[in-house]
Formats: structure tokens, sequence, C-alpha cells
């Protein structure tokens, strides 16, 4: 496995890790939106991170020889929290219902928050493992200087 | 029915012979190393040329990707100047025998 290959794992979590910010910040700002294209209010989406596989010649070669395949992590899929609504009283609001309660979407904007950190963190953790292997990279060229 | 005798061999394996003897001796000339060193090393520059362009121009959605870029290439830069540097000591050393 070259440097170049190993840049490319904390690269993979890198993207991995904006997308779930993108996805956090779509719950957020989504956190009071009664309508949505498919009708009734929004739901909370969550992504599904899966490990990767090194698809490259060299990547398969390993896995085969060495049995060994860092390919980093992917988002597999972004998919609707299925939990139950949040019923309202608003008789006001143009989308209440005889009752006069309107369903509000299934976001807890605390739980966002935390997951926003650990979103960060998570980031800011990869840009290290990045830092530490370009630094290996670094030294290594050092060597008999 | 007469065979035909195997007289034409040895010509055929000295045929063969220079040429198991050229793989055998197959060196790749410093020069072509280096070469494709700097031509690796470009394409690296260009990508982060490319990458720039695309961050500043607002193409890009992964600021991540092109700083990841912009390291490879410079790593790359550093281990052509390393390899640089050795051959060049090399060299020195040779000029400065004395004779």
């Amino acid at each position: 496995m070259s440097f170049m290959d190993s840049l490319n794992i904390s690269g993979s979590a890198l993207t991995a890790q904006k997308l779930r910010m993108d996805v956090i910040s779509s719950n957020i700002a989504n956190a009071s939106t009664t309508r949505t294209e498919e009708g009734g209010p929004y739901r909370r989406k969550l992504v599904v991170l899966s490990e990767a596989t090194n698809d490259s010649f060299s990547g398969v070669m390993n896995s085969l020889t060495k049995n060994e395949n860092l390919g980093g992590v992917e988002v597999s899929a972004i998919v609707e929290d299925q939990s139950d609504f949040k019923p309202v009283y608003d008789p006001d609001n143009p989308d209440a219902d005889a009752n006069g309660y309107v369903m509000m979407p299934n976001v807890d904007t605390v739980d966002e928050m935390v997951d926003m950190m650990s979103a960060t963190r998570s980031y800011q953790a990869n840009v290290t493992a990045f830092n530490a292997v370009k630094l290996m990279a670094t030294k290594a060229l050092e060597i008999g200087r | 029915m007469s065979i035909v005798p195997i007289s034409n061999i040895q010509s055929i394996v000295k045929q063969i012979q220079p040429i198991t003897q050229e793989t055998d001796n197959a060196t790749v000339s410093f020069t072509d190393v280096f070469k494709n060193a700097l031509e690796n090393v470009n394409q690296a520059e260009k990508i982060v040329e490319q990458d720039g362009i695309s961050v500043a121009t607002g193409q890009t959605d992964d600021l991540h990707t092109a700083m990841i870029d912009s390291a490879k290439a410079e790593l790359a830069v550093a281990m052509l100047v390393q390899v640089r540097n050795k051959a060049l000591e090399a060299y020195n050393n040779i000029m400065n025998m004395s004779v």
C-alpha cells in the first residue's frame, strides 16, 4: 500500500463526514418544515456508513495476496428516520388537522447538535490522521540525509 | 520413409541465447527513472492546478480533495528533490575523486 493510497483512506473519511454534516444541516434547516414533495412533514435523514474497498488494481491484488484491502469508508445510503412525527397544537397553521394539531418533523435539534459535534470531531480526527501519514512520508524522505 | 535429422537446432539455440541474455541484463537507466518521476510530479502539479481553478470558480464540492491533492503533489516534489540530491551527491563525489 503506497503512501498515496494511505492518504486516500483519510480522504474518503473526510468526504463521508462532510456528507454526514450536509445531512445534519438539512435536518436542522427543516426542523419545522411541514410540507414536502412526498406530502406530510419532513422526515429526519440519516447516513449509513459502510467500509469501502480499494477497487484499483493494486488494491484487488493486495486483497488476494495479502488479504488486506483498506479502502476507507463510504456513505452507502441516506435513509429516513421512521419514528413518529410530533403533533403540536397550532390551529392557526394552514397545515393543521380538524383537531387543530400540526404534525411537525421528527427532528430533535438537540440530537442534531450532538450528531454535528460528532461529525466535526470525526472530521478533525481524520485530518489529524492524514497529517500523521504525511508526516511519516516526510520523515521517510529524511532517511540518510 | 526417411526421417529428416534435426540439425538446425544449434542455430536456433544460438538465436535464442542473445535474447535471453538481453532480458537478464535488462536494466532501466537512471535517466528513464528520473524522467518517469518527473512526469509523475508534473501530473500531480497539473491536478493541483485544476483543483485550484475548481475551488476558485466554485465548481468543486469538497475543499479537502483539493488539499489532499496538494499534499500529494508536495510529497511527490519532496521525493523528487531527494532523489535529485542523492544523484548530484554521487556525481560530485566522483568528480572530486583525486586522480
